[in-house]
């Protein structure tokens, strides 16, 4: 089997269909699409050789003739996951967006859309954070792009529930891939919470390559939750690329729990002033899924702060990647980073890698970082125990405590109480005291 | 209650008890005494069923069960509770989830119902008073940040909870200011009942001016060399240990020159 298989069969989709692509009678799409396309067919997909993809091979990927999702059927998938906190709920298809919103409408100042009927909107944003030159699949999203949301909050406004957004791929028979696209902009002062959630359901293998663009204006906050339960036949490899304002502050959690092989990009660039951003994440694997995460901080003006949080827990023959890079421009004075990665191992087979990526071109900087790679602390164990807790329930509750570090700020009630069960039972009944020596 | 009898254990491979006899029935109070380095900890952790504690020889009754039979949480389950010299930390887990866990845990094992969120909340807010807590300890997570004296009224506040047959203190006073101590002990007090045992592991005498035991003991290198009643504490604060000490090596000479003879 030719290693390219993915590639060809991506690259002939795009020419097969170049004409119907949405946006293909607008001269910037087509253009955009154009470039991409032949940066796709150039580069494919990475390679180990560039270093931010060292430990994540994508073989896997790269020897499925993958095609486009079809345009399927404008239903809301069957099993919708259970809205999160009331929210305002859109579902992304293959031929648009499904609302499930109250009956009164949107608020005043929230606009939810197609992104492929709203082209005219997103023109100068769309493809202007998230470049096609880095390796990975931002080249491919942009000449494939098939469907996907435009959410914008105009200025000042502040959401009174979250939105919840369901990219749901489907395959049945053949290998499908969909390649949403996302553009959020925070209008200035604005709030908001939005949480994409990634799903994927049929028996045939899905690769998920979604991009995410997210604009945070002068003094906006947004918080923005990217939620990855797609299922063990999926492939996933997402991005998302914000560019904060002034006195901006974008929140951002990635919890990536589900498929094979996943891959997400979290960046985000403090281009204005005052500018902070906290970003934190979970990866748990199990099985033989490999969960990669790469996220990217960058300080490109003075008095900007970062906080970062990530944890991972692998158990069985699960690998888990985490590379955080943090990028002080010159000139960027007065800046406060801090970055943590935690993983806990839970079996002999499963593996870590974790390392943070420091650049920094400034002298005024305040810099933490810290690594730890760990089993769960036998002291706390015993002491657990200790009080008539069985073995299988302490070890349930250390993980769950580790992972509840980064979901207690979760800005949505309903998601993590119900991540914080989730956590809970992780391990499994039956599973959990196997490991005792 | 509780029979151990030649207790020999090693940690890390090097004994530290080396034949201890201890009996104790419930309603008493038994205080165990030594300098550093006696295996003091070292029997209490055996008793709780630490990992990495290697009983070498010897046994240890309570109440018809041959106790290193038991897991550690069975342990617990059947009534003994260990409260610890240096109790754990443990970020994400919150006080009352953990105290909850413990209670619903041994109430099982009782044949007795869960007890719900609100009976709880009822029954902790009774405790909390034992140790002089406030009620905005639940919700904190383990130990963490706690003082060192509210590390400790923590563990008092779960054997209030937990409500053990066999209650063994490590240390239960080290670390503690005057006023701290005397809450602890007070709490300790309060849990004194007649079918309920306790055991007081402290290198100091101090605690034990609160909390008056009806035995005291001196453990010296892994073995219970001396017991008296509680003056026999009071000669310890007095005098320290070295009289202890001399004596026990006289006496282990005597009995080498019968050996030998």
């Amino acid at each position: 089997m030719s290693p390219v298989v993915a590639q060809d069969s991506l690259i002939e989709a795009y020419r097969s269909r170049r004409a119907e692509l949405a946006g293909a009678e607008s001269g910037w799409v087509e253009e955009l699409r154009r470039q991409a396309a032949e940066r796709f067919e150039e580069t494919g997909l990475p390679g180990p050789r560039e270093e931010v993809w060292r430990h994540t091979p994508l073989d896997p990927i790269r020897r499925v003739p993958f095609r486009p999702a079809a345009n399927g059927a404008a239903t809301l998938p069957v099993d919708l996951p259970e809205r999160v906190g009331e929210a305002y709920r859109v579902a992304v298809t293959g031929s648009g967006i499904l609302l499930d919103i109250p009956e009164n409408g949107l608020p005043r100042g929230l606009t939810i859309g197609s992104l492929v009927e709203s082209l005219d909107r997103v023109k100068g944003r769309l493809g202007q954070l998230a470049d096609c030159e880095s390796p990975g699949i931002t080249a491919v999203n942009t000449a494939l792009f098939d469907r996907g949301v435009l959410i914008e909050l105009a200025p000042h406004v502040t959401l009174d529930r979250p939105v919840h957004v369901v990219h749901h791929v489907e395959s049945n028979g053949e290998p499908r891939a969909a390649f949403p696209r996302v553009v959020i902009v925070a209008g200035e002062g604005s709030q908001g919470v939005i949480v994409e959630h990634y799903r994927s359901g049929g028996d045939s293998p899905t690769l998920s390559a979604p991009v995410t663009e997210i604009f945070v204006e002068s003094n906006a906050r947004l918080d923005h939750v990217r939620l990855q339960e797609e299922s063990e036949r999926a492939f996933h490899v997402g991005r998302v690329v914000a560019e904060q304002r002034s006195a901006s502050r974008l929140r951002s959690w990635s919890l990536a729990l589900g498929s094979s092989l996943a891959r997400v990009d979290i960046e985000t660039r403090l281009a204005g002033e005052g500018a902070e951003c906290s970003l934190e994440g979970i990866f748990a694997g199990r099985n033989r899924q490999h969960l990669d995460h790469y996220t990217r901080i960058d300080h490109a003006s003075p008095s900007t702060s970062s906080r970062e949080t990530y944890k991972g827990i692998l158990d069985d023959r699960a690998r888990g990647v985490f590379l955080g890079h943090i990028l002080v421009r010159p000139g960027a004075q007065k800046i406060n980073a801090n970055q943590t990665s935690r993983s806990v191992v839970l079996s002999r087979g499963a593996r870590v890698n974790m390392k943070p990526w420091l650049e920094i071109y400034a002298d005024d900087v305040r810099c933490t970082h810290g690594t730890t790679v760990g089993h769960l602390d036998d002291d706390a164990l015993f002491y657990l125990r200790s009080r008539g807790i069985s073995l299988a329930e302490a070890r349930a509750t250390l993980l769950r405590g580790f992972a509840w570090e980064v979901l207690k700020e979760l800005p949505v009630d309903t998601l993590r109480s119900r991540l914080d069960r989730q956590m809970l039972m992780w391990l499994g009944n039956g599973v959990a005291g196997r490991l005792e020596s | 209650m509780l029979e151990i009898r030649n207790l020999h254990a090693k940690v890390g491979g090097v004994e530290i008890l080396r034949g201890v006899d201890l009996t104790v029935r419930a309603g008493e109070v038994h205080a165990v005494m030594g300098p550093n380095g006696s295996g003091k900890s070292t029997l209490a952790h055996v008793l709780a069923g630490r990992p990495g504690y290697e009983v070498t020889a010897g046994e240890v009754i309570y109440e018809n069960h041959n106790l290193f039979d038991l897991a550690p949480e069975e342990r617990a389950q059947e009534g003994i509770f260990l409260a610890f010299q240096y109790p754990v930390e443990i970020p994400g887990v919150s006080n009352s989830y953990f105290l909850r866990a413990g209670l619903n845990a041994i109430r099982k094992e009782r044949g007795e119902p869960e007890i719900d969120a609100f009976e709880f909340l009822a029954l902790v807010r009774e405790k909390l008073k034992v140790v002089q807590m406030d009620e905005s300890f639940l919700n904190r997570s383990i130990n963490e940040g706690f003082s060192g004296g509210e590390k400790k009224r923590n563990e008092i506040l779960q054997m209030a909870v937990l409500e053990p047959k066999l209650a063994i203190l490590d240390e239960a006073d080290s670390g503690l200011d005057v006023d701290a101590l005397r809450i602890v002990a007070n709490g300790v007090n309060e849990l004194r009942r007649e079918d309920r045992a306790i055991v007081v592991v402290t290198h100091y005498q101090r605690i034990l001016n609160y909390l008056v035991p009806d035995f005291t003991h001196i453990l010296l290198n892994g073995r219970i060399v001396k017991s008296g009643d509680r003056e026999l504490a009071k000669q310890v604060e007095e005098h320290g240990y070295a009289w202890i000490e001399k004596e026990t090596a006289k006496t282990s000479q005597a009995e080498g020159r019968t050996l030998q003879a």
